[in-house]
Protein backbone atom coordinates (compact mmCIF):
# COMPACT_ATOMS: atom_id res chain seq x y z
CA UNK A 1 0.00 0.00 0.00
CA UNK A 2 1.74 2.83 -1.32
CA UNK A 3 1.02 6.54 0.62
CA UNK A 4 -1.77 7.64 -1.19
CA UNK A 5 -3.99 4.40 -0.88
CA UNK A 6 -2.77 4.48 3.18
CA UNK A 7 -3.99 8.37 3.27
CA UNK A 8 -7.54 7.69 1.09
CA UNK A 9 -7.60 4.30 3.76
CA UNK A 10 -6.89 6.25 6.81
CA UNK A 11 -9.37 9.66 5.85
CA UNK A 12 -12.62 6.91 4.46
CA UNK A 13 -12.26 5.04 7.92
CA UNK A 14 -11.49 7.83 10.52
CA UNK A 15 -14.82 9.62 8.23
CA UNK A 16 -16.70 6.33 8.74
CA UNK A 17 -15.89 5.96 12.52
CA UNK A 18 -17.01 9.31 13.13
CA UNK A 19 -20.29 8.78 12.01
CA UNK A 20 -23.11 8.83 14.78
CA UNK A 21 -25.71 6.47 12.16
CA UNK A 22 -22.97 3.47 12.69
CA UNK A 23 -25.31 3.40 16.30
CA UNK A 24 -27.93 2.86 13.98
CA UNK A 25 -26.39 -0.23 11.79
CA UNK A 26 -25.05 -2.20 15.22
CA UNK A 27 -28.55 -1.84 16.39
CA UNK A 28 -29.85 -3.43 13.05
CA UNK A 29 -26.67 -5.71 13.07
CA UNK A 30 -28.81 -7.21 16.50
CA UNK A 31 -32.21 -6.75 15.43
CA UNK A 32 -32.18 -10.37 13.90
CA UNK A 33 -31.00 -11.98 17.14
CA UNK A 34 -33.13 -10.23 19.26
CA UNK A 35 -36.28 -11.48 17.05
CA UNK A 36 -34.80 -15.22 16.78
CA UNK A 37 -34.40 -15.29 20.88
CA UNK A 38 -38.38 -14.04 21.37
CA UNK A 39 -39.29 -17.20 18.39
CA UNK A 40 -36.85 -19.29 20.45
CA UNK A 41 -38.58 -18.51 23.53
CA UNK A 42 -42.30 -19.04 22.42
CA UNK A 43 -43.01 -20.36 19.01
CA UNK A 44 -40.56 -23.27 17.73
CA UNK A 45 -42.54 -24.17 14.72
CA UNK A 46 -41.30 -25.68 12.11
CA UNK A 47 -37.62 -24.16 12.65
CA UNK A 48 -36.55 -24.36 9.31
CA UNK A 49 -39.07 -22.73 7.28
CA UNK A 50 -39.45 -20.01 10.14
CA UNK A 51 -35.72 -19.46 9.59
CA UNK A 52 -35.77 -19.58 6.09
CA UNK A 53 -39.10 -17.46 5.55
CA UNK A 54 -39.42 -15.38 7.94
CA UNK A 55 -36.01 -14.33 10.02
CA UNK A 56 -33.16 -14.68 7.10
CA UNK A 57 -35.87 -13.66 4.06
CA UNK A 58 -37.89 -11.39 6.04
CA UNK A 59 -35.42 -9.96 7.98
CA UNK A 60 -31.82 -10.29 7.38
CA UNK A 61 -32.12 -10.56 3.29
CA UNK A 62 -35.00 -8.10 3.05
CA UNK A 63 -34.56 -5.15 5.74
CA UNK A 64 -31.06 -5.33 7.51
CA UNK A 65 -28.89 -6.30 4.23
CA UNK A 66 -30.17 -2.89 2.28
CA UNK A 67 -30.62 -0.22 5.36
CA UNK A 68 -27.00 -1.13 6.67
CA UNK A 69 -25.37 -0.84 3.13
CA UNK A 70 -27.14 2.32 2.82
CA UNK A 71 -25.99 3.87 6.14
CA UNK A 72 -22.54 2.80 5.73
CA UNK A 73 -22.46 4.15 2.27
CA UNK A 74 -23.92 7.16 3.06
CA UNK A 75 -21.56 7.66 5.99
CA UNK A 76 -18.78 7.10 3.67
CA UNK A 77 -19.29 8.44 0.09
CA UNK A 78 -22.29 10.26 0.92
CA UNK A 79 -20.27 12.07 3.78
CA UNK A 80 -16.96 12.92 1.79
CA UNK A 81 -19.74 14.96 -0.64
CA UNK A 82 -22.19 16.23 1.84
CA UNK A 83 -19.80 18.29 3.93
CA UNK A 84 -17.27 19.06 1.09
CA UNK A 85 -14.07 17.29 1.56
CA UNK A 86 -14.86 15.07 -1.23
CA UNK A 87 -13.03 18.14 -3.04
CA UNK A 88 -9.87 17.62 -1.24
CA UNK A 89 -9.66 13.97 -2.58
CA UNK A 90 -10.50 15.44 -6.09
CA UNK A 91 -7.92 17.96 -6.28
CA UNK A 92 -5.09 15.70 -5.88
CA UNK A 93 -3.46 13.24 -8.94
CA UNK A 94 -5.27 10.08 -7.53
CA UNK A 95 -7.31 8.28 -9.94
CA UNK A 96 -11.62 8.33 -9.04
CA UNK A 97 -11.67 4.37 -9.05
CA UNK A 98 -9.33 4.41 -6.35
CA UNK A 99 -11.12 7.10 -4.04
CA UNK A 100 -14.12 5.39 -5.02
CA UNK A 101 -12.75 1.53 -4.32
CA UNK A 102 -11.91 2.86 -0.75
CA UNK A 103 -14.88 4.13 0.31
CA UNK A 104 -16.51 1.41 -0.88
CA UNK A 105 -13.90 -1.04 1.16
CA UNK A 106 -14.32 1.15 4.20
CA UNK A 107 -18.47 1.28 4.30
CA UNK A 108 -18.02 -2.36 2.73
CA UNK A 109 -16.18 -3.64 5.85
CA UNK A 110 -18.90 -1.97 7.92
CA UNK A 111 -22.05 -3.60 6.07
CA UNK A 112 -20.92 -7.00 5.42
CA UNK A 113 -19.55 -7.41 9.10
CA UNK A 114 -22.78 -6.66 10.56
CA UNK A 115 -24.66 -8.40 8.19
CA UNK A 116 -22.24 -11.42 9.20
CA UNK A 117 -23.39 -10.40 12.57
CA UNK A 118 -26.86 -10.84 12.29
CA UNK A 119 -27.26 -13.61 10.10
CA UNK A 120 -24.65 -15.88 11.73
CA UNK A 121 -26.39 -14.98 15.49
CA UNK A 122 -29.96 -15.07 14.82
CA UNK A 123 -28.97 -18.48 12.47
CA UNK A 124 -27.79 -19.81 15.19
CA UNK A 125 -30.65 -18.77 18.16
CA UNK A 126 -33.26 -19.86 15.72
CA UNK A 127 -31.68 -23.59 15.25
CA UNK A 128 -31.09 -24.00 18.85
CA UNK A 129 -33.12 -26.62 19.23
CA UNK A 130 -32.77 -28.42 15.96
CA UNK A 131 -32.97 -26.93 11.97
CA UNK A 132 -30.79 -26.51 9.58
CA UNK A 133 -27.26 -25.20 10.03
CA UNK A 134 -26.12 -25.69 6.46
CA UNK A 135 -29.37 -23.85 5.85
CA UNK A 136 -27.75 -20.98 8.12
CA UNK A 137 -24.53 -20.77 6.51
CA UNK A 138 -26.23 -20.66 3.04
CA UNK A 139 -28.72 -17.75 4.02
CA UNK A 140 -25.27 -16.27 5.68
CA UNK A 141 -23.27 -16.41 2.22
CA UNK A 142 -26.35 -14.68 0.42
CA UNK A 143 -26.92 -12.16 2.96
CA UNK A 144 -23.60 -10.96 2.75
CA UNK A 145 -22.61 -10.62 -1.31
CA UNK A 146 -26.24 -8.94 -0.91
CA UNK A 147 -24.51 -6.44 1.79
CA UNK A 148 -21.78 -5.66 -0.34
CA UNK A 149 -23.62 -5.43 -3.54
CA UNK A 150 -25.87 -3.36 -1.78
CA UNK A 151 -22.92 -0.95 -0.55
CA UNK A 152 -21.71 -0.40 -4.06
CA UNK A 153 -25.39 0.52 -5.66
CA UNK A 154 -25.70 3.02 -2.50
CA UNK A 155 -22.31 4.39 -3.00
CA UNK A 156 -22.97 5.27 -6.49
CA UNK A 157 -25.95 6.49 -5.76
CA UNK A 158 -24.59 8.89 -2.59
CA UNK A 159 -22.31 10.04 -5.33
CA UNK A 160 -24.86 10.79 -7.94
CA UNK A 161 -27.33 12.42 -5.62
CA UNK A 162 -27.76 14.33 -2.20
CA UNK A 163 -30.68 12.66 -1.83
CA UNK A 164 -29.20 9.47 -1.30
CA UNK A 165 -31.15 7.98 1.79
CA UNK A 166 -34.15 8.72 0.55
CA UNK A 167 -33.49 7.48 -2.81
CA UNK A 168 -31.98 4.47 -1.36
CA UNK A 169 -34.74 3.96 1.20
CA UNK A 170 -37.73 4.22 -1.13
CA UNK A 171 -35.75 1.61 -3.99
CA UNK A 172 -35.79 -0.98 -1.06
CA UNK A 173 -39.30 -0.59 -0.13
CA UNK A 174 -40.44 -0.14 -3.67
CA UNK A 175 -38.28 -2.37 -5.62
CA UNK A 176 -36.83 -4.83 -3.07
CA UNK A 177 -40.20 -5.41 -1.14
CA UNK A 178 -43.10 -4.59 -3.04
CA UNK A 179 -42.34 -4.74 -6.99
CA UNK A 180 -39.41 -7.91 -6.85
CA UNK A 181 -42.15 -9.94 -4.86
CA UNK A 182 -45.62 -8.95 -7.14
CA UNK A 183 -43.68 -9.82 -10.34
CA UNK A 184 -41.88 -12.76 -11.05
CA UNK A 185 -40.03 -11.25 -14.02
CA UNK A 186 -38.76 -8.51 -11.54
CA UNK A 187 -36.19 -11.15 -9.46
CA UNK A 188 -33.66 -11.23 -12.89
CA UNK A 189 -33.39 -7.44 -11.42
CA UNK A 190 -33.28 -7.68 -7.74
CA UNK A 191 -30.45 -8.11 -5.48
CA UNK A 192 -32.95 -9.57 -2.55
CA UNK A 193 -33.68 -12.45 -4.50
CA UNK A 194 -30.03 -12.68 -6.29
CA UNK A 195 -29.14 -13.18 -2.86
CA UNK A 196 -32.23 -15.86 -2.35
CA UNK A 197 -30.79 -17.39 -5.24
CA UNK A 198 -27.59 -18.27 -4.00
CA UNK A 199 -28.78 -19.42 -0.68
CA UNK A 200 -31.05 -21.29 -2.50
CA UNK A 201 -28.44 -23.17 -4.42
CA UNK A 202 -25.87 -23.46 -1.49
CA UNK A 203 -28.52 -25.33 0.88
CA UNK A 204 -31.80 -27.60 -0.48
CA UNK A 205 -33.79 -25.64 1.34
CA UNK A 206 -37.68 -26.29 1.94
CA UNK A 207 -40.24 -24.48 -0.02
CA UNK A 208 -40.37 -21.23 0.16
CA UNK A 209 -42.38 -18.49 -1.58
CA UNK A 210 -39.54 -17.76 -4.04
CA UNK A 211 -40.20 -20.86 -5.51
CA UNK A 212 -38.64 -20.38 -9.10
CA UNK A 213 -35.11 -20.93 -8.92
CA UNK A 214 -32.84 -18.09 -9.88
CA UNK A 215 -30.14 -19.46 -11.92
CA UNK A 216 -26.91 -17.11 -12.89
CA UNK A 217 -27.45 -15.77 -9.42
CA UNK A 218 -23.87 -15.26 -8.07
CA UNK A 219 -22.99 -13.90 -11.53
CA UNK A 220 -25.72 -11.20 -11.74
CA UNK A 221 -24.79 -10.04 -8.25
CA UNK A 222 -21.38 -9.66 -9.42
CA UNK A 223 -22.37 -7.99 -12.30
CA UNK A 224 -24.72 -5.58 -9.87
CA UNK A 225 -21.84 -4.94 -7.64
CA UNK A 226 -19.63 -4.19 -10.78
CA UNK A 227 -22.41 -2.08 -12.01
CA UNK A 228 -22.51 -0.29 -8.58
CA UNK A 229 -18.78 0.72 -8.77
CA UNK A 230 -18.57 1.89 -12.27
CA UNK A 231 -21.68 4.43 -11.95
CA UNK A 232 -20.06 5.68 -8.56
CA UNK A 233 -16.71 5.88 -10.64
CA UNK A 234 -18.66 7.87 -13.42
CA UNK A 235 -20.50 10.06 -11.17
CA UNK A 236 -17.37 11.18 -9.27
CA UNK A 237 -15.63 11.80 -12.69
CA UNK A 238 -18.23 14.02 -13.53
CA UNK A 239 -18.89 15.92 -10.17
CA UNK A 240 -19.85 19.43 -10.70
CA UNK A 241 -18.65 21.77 -7.80
CA UNK A 242 -21.54 24.58 -7.89
CA UNK A 243 -20.30 28.05 -6.79
CA UNK A 244 -21.46 28.90 -3.01
CA UNK A 245 -24.13 31.65 -4.54
CA UNK B 1 8.58 35.14 -25.27
CA UNK B 2 9.68 31.54 -25.00
CA UNK B 3 6.68 30.22 -26.25
CA UNK B 4 5.97 28.52 -23.40
CA UNK B 5 1.35 28.39 -22.87
CA UNK B 6 0.62 31.00 -19.90
CA UNK B 7 -0.07 28.96 -16.65
CA UNK B 8 -3.88 29.86 -16.33
CA UNK B 9 -5.85 30.15 -19.60
CA UNK B 10 -9.45 31.31 -19.86
CA UNK B 11 -10.59 31.60 -23.58
CA UNK B 12 -14.39 32.85 -24.11
CA UNK B 13 -15.63 30.64 -21.28
CA UNK B 14 -19.19 30.73 -20.39
CA UNK B 15 -20.69 28.63 -17.60
CA UNK B 16 -24.76 28.93 -17.37
CA UNK B 17 -26.85 26.48 -14.89
CA UNK B 18 -30.21 26.58 -16.86
CA UNK B 19 -31.36 30.17 -17.27
CA UNK B 20 -28.53 31.74 -15.43
CA UNK B 21 -25.26 32.78 -16.61
CA UNK B 22 -22.38 32.56 -14.00
CA UNK B 23 -19.77 33.23 -16.84
CA UNK B 24 -19.99 34.59 -19.99
CA UNK B 25 -17.66 35.05 -22.83
CA UNK B 26 -14.30 35.70 -20.38
CA UNK B 27 -10.90 35.41 -21.64
CA UNK B 28 -7.68 36.44 -19.44
CA UNK B 29 -4.50 35.00 -19.31
CA UNK B 30 -2.43 34.96 -16.00
CA UNK B 31 1.37 33.98 -15.79
CA UNK B 32 4.11 33.84 -12.79
CA UNK B 33 2.94 37.06 -9.98
CA UNK B 34 0.09 37.17 -8.32
CA UNK B 35 -3.09 38.02 -10.40
CA UNK B 36 -6.56 38.96 -8.38
CA UNK B 37 -10.04 38.14 -9.71
CA UNK B 38 -11.92 41.04 -8.07
CA UNK B 39 -15.61 41.07 -7.99
CA UNK B 40 -18.76 41.45 -5.98
CA UNK B 41 -20.11 38.52 -4.31
CA UNK B 42 -22.37 36.73 -7.12
CA UNK B 43 -20.22 37.87 -9.69
CA UNK B 44 -18.92 34.24 -11.00
CA UNK B 45 -15.54 34.41 -9.30
CA UNK B 46 -16.29 30.89 -7.50
CA UNK B 47 -17.53 29.84 -10.73
CA UNK B 48 -14.34 30.72 -12.99
CA UNK B 49 -11.83 29.20 -9.99
CA UNK B 50 -14.07 25.92 -10.53
CA UNK B 51 -13.43 26.05 -14.30
CA UNK B 52 -10.19 26.54 -13.84
CA UNK B 53 -9.37 23.88 -11.04
CA UNK B 54 -11.13 21.66 -13.19
CA UNK B 55 -13.69 20.70 -10.66
CA UNK B 56 -16.24 22.18 -12.85
CA UNK B 57 -16.90 21.73 -16.77
CA UNK B 58 -17.43 25.17 -19.33
CA UNK B 59 -20.63 25.56 -21.06
CA UNK B 60 -18.63 26.77 -23.81
CA UNK B 61 -15.22 27.61 -24.45
CA UNK B 62 -12.44 26.73 -22.57
CA UNK B 63 -9.76 26.70 -19.65
CA UNK B 64 -6.21 25.79 -19.21
CA UNK B 65 -3.60 25.21 -17.22
CA UNK B 66 0.11 24.61 -18.15
CA UNK B 67 -1.21 24.32 -21.30
CA UNK B 68 -3.24 21.22 -20.53
CA UNK B 69 -7.28 21.07 -20.29
CA UNK B 70 -7.57 20.73 -16.40
CA UNK B 71 -11.28 19.02 -16.49
CA UNK B 72 -10.83 14.84 -15.73
CA UNK B 73 -6.87 15.48 -16.06
CA UNK B 74 -6.17 14.10 -11.92
CA UNK B 75 -2.47 14.23 -12.67
CA UNK B 76 -2.36 18.12 -13.50
CA UNK B 77 -2.80 18.60 -9.49
CA UNK B 78 0.61 17.63 -8.90
CA UNK B 79 2.15 20.93 -10.00
CA UNK B 80 -1.56 22.73 -8.97
CA UNK B 81 -3.05 23.27 -5.70
CA UNK B 82 -6.70 24.68 -4.74
CA UNK B 83 -7.86 26.38 -2.23
CA UNK B 84 -11.55 26.10 -2.21
CA UNK B 85 -14.10 28.69 -0.75
CA UNK B 86 -16.00 26.38 1.08
CA UNK B 87 -14.61 24.44 4.09
CA UNK B 88 -12.66 21.25 2.72
CA UNK B 89 -11.11 20.41 6.16
CA UNK B 90 -11.83 16.92 7.92
CA UNK B 91 -12.61 18.38 11.35
CA UNK B 92 -11.64 15.04 13.39
CA UNK B 93 -7.92 15.67 11.89
CA UNK B 94 -5.40 17.89 13.38
CA UNK B 95 -3.83 20.47 11.33
CA UNK B 96 -0.94 17.74 10.84
CA UNK B 97 -2.79 15.31 10.25
CA UNK B 98 -4.47 17.23 7.70
CA UNK B 99 -1.37 18.78 5.86
CA UNK B 100 0.42 15.40 5.92
CA UNK B 101 -2.31 13.41 4.40
CA UNK B 102 -2.88 16.39 1.71
CA UNK B 103 1.04 15.55 1.34
CA UNK B 104 0.65 11.36 1.02
CA UNK B 105 -2.06 12.23 -1.60
CA UNK B 106 -0.03 14.35 -3.59
CA UNK B 107 2.64 11.48 -3.33
CA UNK B 108 5.09 13.12 -1.86
CA UNK B 109 8.06 11.25 -1.16
CA UNK B 110 8.52 12.30 2.25
CA UNK B 111 5.38 13.61 3.71
CA UNK B 112 5.90 14.54 7.38
CA UNK B 113 8.73 16.90 6.69
CA UNK B 114 7.00 18.25 3.72
CA UNK B 115 3.72 19.05 6.37
CA UNK B 116 6.26 20.33 8.67
CA UNK B 117 7.40 22.83 6.15
CA UNK B 118 3.72 24.07 4.77
CA UNK B 119 2.47 24.18 8.47
CA UNK B 120 5.54 26.47 9.34
CA UNK B 121 5.34 28.67 6.15
CA UNK B 122 1.24 29.53 7.10
CA UNK B 123 2.73 30.13 10.99
CA UNK B 124 0.47 27.39 12.09
CA UNK B 125 3.16 25.64 14.35
CA UNK B 126 1.54 26.53 17.73
CA UNK B 127 -1.97 24.90 16.55
CA UNK B 128 -1.06 22.02 14.96
CA UNK B 129 -1.64 18.83 17.24
CA UNK B 130 -5.10 20.26 17.87
CA UNK B 131 -8.48 19.07 16.16
CA UNK B 132 -9.38 20.80 12.62
CA UNK B 133 -12.96 21.08 14.85
CA UNK B 134 -11.36 23.51 17.46
CA UNK B 135 -9.64 25.85 14.91
CA UNK B 136 -11.20 29.59 14.26
CA UNK B 137 -12.04 30.82 10.36
CA UNK B 138 -8.64 32.17 10.34
CA UNK B 139 -7.10 29.42 11.25
CA UNK B 140 -8.64 26.86 9.30
CA UNK B 141 -7.92 28.73 6.23
CA UNK B 142 -4.46 28.87 7.01
CA UNK B 143 -4.20 25.33 7.31
CA UNK B 144 -6.17 24.78 4.15
CA UNK B 145 -3.97 26.77 2.31
CA UNK B 146 -1.10 24.87 3.93
CA UNK B 147 -2.35 21.54 2.36
CA UNK B 148 -2.64 23.20 -1.22
CA UNK B 149 1.10 24.22 -0.85
CA UNK B 150 2.51 20.93 0.72
CA UNK B 151 3.61 19.85 -2.69
CA UNK B 152 4.77 23.04 -3.63
CA UNK B 153 2.65 23.62 -6.61
CA UNK B 154 3.95 25.98 -10.09
CA UNK B 155 0.02 26.84 -9.74
CA UNK B 156 -2.17 27.91 -6.73
CA UNK B 157 -5.79 29.22 -6.83
CA UNK B 158 -7.11 30.80 -4.02
CA UNK B 159 -11.07 31.65 -3.40
CA UNK B 160 -11.01 34.41 -0.93
CA UNK B 161 -8.52 33.08 1.09
CA UNK B 162 -8.92 36.27 3.51
CA UNK B 163 -12.33 35.50 4.39
CA UNK B 164 -12.45 35.28 8.06
CA UNK B 165 -8.94 36.03 8.79
CA UNK B 166 -7.44 39.11 10.97
CA UNK B 167 -5.24 41.78 10.06
CA UNK B 168 -2.06 40.21 10.67
CA UNK B 169 -3.28 36.74 9.68
CA UNK B 170 -3.85 38.49 6.59
CA UNK B 171 -0.36 40.06 6.34
CA UNK B 172 1.62 36.97 6.81
CA UNK B 173 -0.73 35.21 4.00
CA UNK B 174 0.09 38.54 1.76
CA UNK B 175 3.90 37.74 2.80
CA UNK B 176 3.65 33.99 1.85
CA UNK B 177 1.35 34.46 -1.64
CA UNK B 178 4.55 37.21 -2.43
CA UNK B 179 7.14 34.60 -2.06
CA UNK B 180 5.95 32.25 -3.65
CA UNK B 181 5.27 34.68 -6.66
CA UNK B 182 9.01 35.55 -6.37
CA UNK B 183 9.87 31.76 -6.71
CA UNK B 184 8.18 32.30 -9.91
CA UNK B 185 4.75 30.60 -9.24
CA UNK B 186 1.49 32.10 -10.86
CA UNK B 187 -0.89 32.66 -8.35
CA UNK B 188 -4.71 33.38 -9.00
CA UNK B 189 -6.28 35.41 -5.42
CA UNK B 190 -10.07 36.13 -5.93
CA UNK B 191 -11.61 38.62 -3.60
CA UNK B 192 -14.61 40.97 -3.82
CA UNK B 193 -12.50 43.82 -1.90
CA UNK B 194 -10.03 45.97 -3.85
CA UNK B 195 -8.21 46.82 -0.85
CA UNK B 196 -7.40 43.65 0.59
CA UNK B 197 -5.38 42.48 -3.01
CA UNK B 198 -4.51 45.95 -4.44
CA UNK B 199 -1.38 46.12 -3.09
CA UNK B 200 -0.74 42.42 -3.31
CA UNK B 201 -1.38 41.73 -6.88
CA UNK B 202 -0.11 42.51 -10.16
CA UNK B 203 -2.52 41.94 -12.03
CA UNK B 204 -6.29 42.63 -11.32
CA UNK B 205 -9.03 40.62 -13.47
CA UNK B 206 -12.50 42.59 -12.47
CA UNK B 207 -15.19 40.14 -13.33
CA UNK B 208 -19.00 41.22 -12.49
CA UNK B 209 -22.33 39.45 -13.49
CA UNK B 210 -20.26 36.74 -15.20
CA UNK B 211 -18.91 39.25 -17.72
CA UNK B 212 -15.07 40.46 -17.82
CA UNK B 213 -15.00 44.16 -16.94
CA UNK B 214 -11.06 45.48 -16.79
CA UNK B 215 -7.98 43.95 -16.56
CA UNK B 216 -5.08 45.70 -15.57
CA UNK B 217 -2.46 46.71 -12.44
CA UNK B 218 -4.22 48.40 -9.70
CA UNK B 219 -3.50 51.61 -10.64
CA UNK B 220 -5.46 51.32 -13.78
CA UNK B 221 -8.34 50.05 -12.36
CA UNK B 222 -8.16 53.01 -9.77
CA UNK B 223 -7.66 55.36 -12.64
CA UNK B 224 -11.31 54.25 -14.10
CA UNK B 225 -12.88 53.98 -11.40
CA UNK B 226 -11.94 57.42 -10.46
CA UNK B 227 -12.63 58.87 -14.08
CA UNK B 228 -16.14 57.15 -14.11
CA UNK B 229 -18.75 59.46 -14.09
CA UNK B 230 -20.37 60.48 -10.07
CA UNK B 231 -24.05 60.62 -9.62
CA UNK B 232 -25.04 62.77 -6.65
CA UNK B 233 -27.96 63.75 -5.14
CA UNK B 234 -28.26 67.24 -3.96
CA UNK B 235 -31.24 68.38 -1.35
CA UNK B 236 -31.95 72.19 -1.78
CA UNK B 237 -34.56 75.18 -1.00
CA UNK B 238 -34.63 75.94 -4.46
CA UNK B 239 -33.93 73.06 -6.48
CA UNK B 240 -35.02 74.09 -10.13
CA UNK B 241 -33.01 77.46 -9.98
CA UNK B 242 -29.84 75.38 -8.38
CA UNK B 243 -30.55 73.09 -11.62
CA UNK B 244 -30.27 76.42 -14.18
CA UNK B 245 -26.97 77.23 -12.19
CA UNK B 246 -25.64 74.08 -12.58
CA UNK B 247 -26.10 73.84 -16.14
CA UNK B 248 -23.12 75.74 -16.26
CA UNK B 249 -20.68 73.62 -15.07
CA UNK B 250 -19.05 71.90 -17.98
CA UNK B 251 -18.41 68.70 -16.56
CA UNK B 252 -22.21 68.36 -15.60
CA UNK B 253 -23.30 65.59 -18.07
CA UNK B 254 -26.93 65.50 -16.71
CA UNK B 255 -29.46 66.70 -14.44
CA UNK B 256 -32.42 65.28 -13.36
CA UNK B 257 -35.88 66.07 -10.40
CA UNK B 258 -36.65 63.28 -8.00
CA UNK B 259 -38.95 64.61 -5.06
CA UNK B 260 -37.66 67.99 -4.18
CA UNK B 261 -34.24 66.69 -5.14
CA UNK B 262 -32.08 67.37 -7.93
CA UNK B 263 -29.59 64.11 -9.28
CA UNK B 264 -26.82 64.66 -11.28
CA UNK B 265 -24.00 63.35 -13.22
CA UNK B 266 -20.51 64.44 -13.24
CA UNK B 267 -17.15 63.58 -14.98
CA UNK B 268 -15.19 65.74 -12.71
CA UNK B 269 -16.19 65.39 -9.05
CA UNK B 270 -13.35 68.38 -8.36
CA UNK B 271 -15.13 70.66 -10.47
CA UNK B 272 -18.13 70.32 -8.81
CA UNK B 273 -17.14 70.94 -5.67
CA UNK B 274 -16.17 74.54 -6.16
CA UNK B 275 -19.11 75.15 -8.67
CA UNK B 276 -21.76 74.05 -6.22
CA UNK B 277 -20.89 76.72 -3.21
CA UNK B 278 -20.05 79.58 -5.57
CA UNK B 279 -23.30 78.98 -7.07
CA UNK B 280 -25.18 78.30 -3.98
CA UNK B 281 -24.28 81.79 -2.64
CA UNK B 282 -24.76 83.95 -5.76
CA UNK B 283 -28.50 82.49 -6.15
CA UNK B 284 -29.69 82.74 -2.08
CA UNK B 285 -30.43 78.90 -2.39
CA UNK B 286 -29.46 76.78 0.61
CA UNK B 287 -28.32 73.41 0.44
CA UNK B 288 -29.21 71.09 3.17
CA UNK B 289 -27.58 68.00 1.62
CA UNK B 290 -25.19 66.68 -0.88
CA UNK B 291 -24.95 62.79 -0.71
CA UNK B 292 -23.39 60.69 -3.69
CA UNK B 293 -25.88 58.18 -4.69
CA UNK B 294 -23.49 55.18 -6.27
CA UNK B 295 -20.84 54.59 -4.09
CA UNK B 296 -20.93 51.27 -3.32
CA UNK B 297 -18.54 48.74 -5.21
CA UNK B 298 -21.34 47.30 -7.11
CA UNK B 299 -22.02 50.35 -9.14
CA UNK B 300 -18.13 50.91 -9.66
CA UNK B 301 -18.12 47.46 -11.30
CA UNK B 302 -21.43 48.18 -13.73
CA UNK B 303 -19.79 50.88 -14.60
CA UNK B 304 -17.19 49.13 -15.63
CA UNK B 305 -18.86 46.32 -17.65
CA UNK B 306 -21.24 49.18 -19.06
CA UNK B 307 -18.32 51.29 -20.28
Amino acid sequence: MNGASGALWTLAVAQLAGRRRLWLVGLLSLLPAAVASVYLAVGRAEPERWTANVLMNGIVISAVAPLVALLAATAAMGSEIEEGTIVFLLTKPVARWRIVATELLAAGTVAVGAVAVAAAASGIIATWEGGSRQAVAAFLVGAVAASATYTAVFTALAALTSRALVVGLAYTFIWEWVVSSLFEGARWFSIRRYALGIADALAGLPPFRFDEPLPWAPALLAAALAGGFAAAVWALERYQLRGTQ
Amino acid sequence: MTGQPPALEARNVSRWYGNVVAVNGVSFAAGPGITALLGPNGAGKSTLLHMLAGLLAPSSGEVRVLGEIPRGNPGIYRRVGLVPERDTTYGFLTGRQYVRASAALFGLQEPDAAARRAIAAVGMEGAEDRPIATYSKGMRQRIKVAAAIVHEPEVLVLDEPFNGTDPAQRLALMDLFRRMATEGRTILISSHILEEVERLAEQIVVLYAGRLAAVGDFREIRRLMRDRPHTFTVRASDPRRLAACLVGDAAVRAIEFADDCVILRTTDFGSLTRFLPRAAKEHGIRIYELRPTDESLESVFAYLVGR
